[in-house]
């Protein structure tokens, strides 16, 4: 299997379809998952964001630096599409969608319908920020250079926006560790 | 706790998003094709235009300059020509490998 610099090298050589068919493949779970997670809102709309990351970052595959990880190059472009949608529509509110049923269980459901509520407290930056550490398991210099914003600025937000949450969670004693020890089970998988 | 709940929990399908990605690369391709070619034939077309303009003073200069010189002064200023179309060619050749 060929790594993410060899598929890219190929793509931006000789326009190799096929290796960006596999690129395509390897990370639009993660991209999709992320600005699923970031709108909230609307899935359809997330996905369309997911394809605009996937055009451009085709277009300007040649400029990335094979020193950094695809995936970190992938989430910041994903970030920027994200960021030009909610100036586009500065009205958007973040609402908790109900996700759509047949795919996953109903724990999982009920988990990501609570995250949804609970990232709808915090700002796009926060909610970035957290949705990169502990879903998408990034460090916080990738996290750093992602948000372009200082690494000390990226841990305190951070640490306060998951403050924040589980101060919401106290207030309103919401039962989460019924939640969190259940494993997740997922009853459709990728590929 | 929170941990844990932050994770993803949603598997999202793959089935069309991949070929979508693909047809909106093509799509982009075709598009990109279709400008280049349209500023291909305007240019071409002004190109043309002109040559067909200066045809007439430039052929007149080409008479007057090769009725008046001497033949040594045509021959270098061939020569250059070629040498100059030669460096230019080869740079092309060297960058298309």
């Amino acid at each position: 299997m060929l790594s993410d610099r060899e598929l890219a090298t190929r793509v931006a050589v000789s326009n190799d379809p096929a290796a960006f068919t596999q690129l395509v493949e390897q990370h639009q779970l993660a991209i999709r998952q992320f600005l699923r997670r970031l709108l909230a809102t609307d899935h359809s709309t997330a996905d369309d964001l997911a394809q605009e990351t996937f055009l451009v970052a085709y277009k300007k595959l040649h400029t990335w630096r094979g020193n950094g990880k695809l995936k970190s190059w992938l989430h910041s472009i994903a970030y920027r599409q994200f960021l030009d949608h909610i100036k586009k529509h500065s009205r958007m509110q973040v609402m908790a969608e109900v996700p759509q049923e047949g795919f996953d269980s109903r724990q999982a459901m009920d988990a990501e319908i609570l995250v949804q509520k609970l990232l709808g407290k915090l700002g796009p930056l926060d909610r970035t920020c957290l949705t990169l550490a502990y879903a998408a398991g990034m460090s916080h210099s990738e996290i750093s250079g992602i948000v372009e914003l200082p690494l000390g600025s990226v841990k305190s937000r951070i640490h306060r926006a998951k403050l924040k949450l589980q101060k919401w969670l106290e207030q309103h004693d919401h039962p989460i560790q019924n939640t969190s020890q259940t494993p997740v089970k997922e009853t459709h998988r990728a590929g | 706790m929170l941990d844990k709940l932050l994770e993803y929990h949603q598997t999202p399908a793959t089935d069309r998003f991949v070929s979508k990605v693909m047809e909106g690369i093509k799509r982009q391709q075709r598009m990109r094709q279709i400008i280049l070619t349209a500023a291909s034939v305007i240019g071409g077309s002004f190109g043309v235009a002109g040559a067909m303009l200066l045809s007439d003073p430039v052929g007149q200069l080409i008479t007057q300059f090769s009725a008046g010189e001497s033949p040594m002064s045509v021959g270098l200023a061939l020569m250059s020509a070629v040498a100059f179309l030669g460096w230019l060619l080869h740079d092309e050749t060297r960058m298309s490998v």
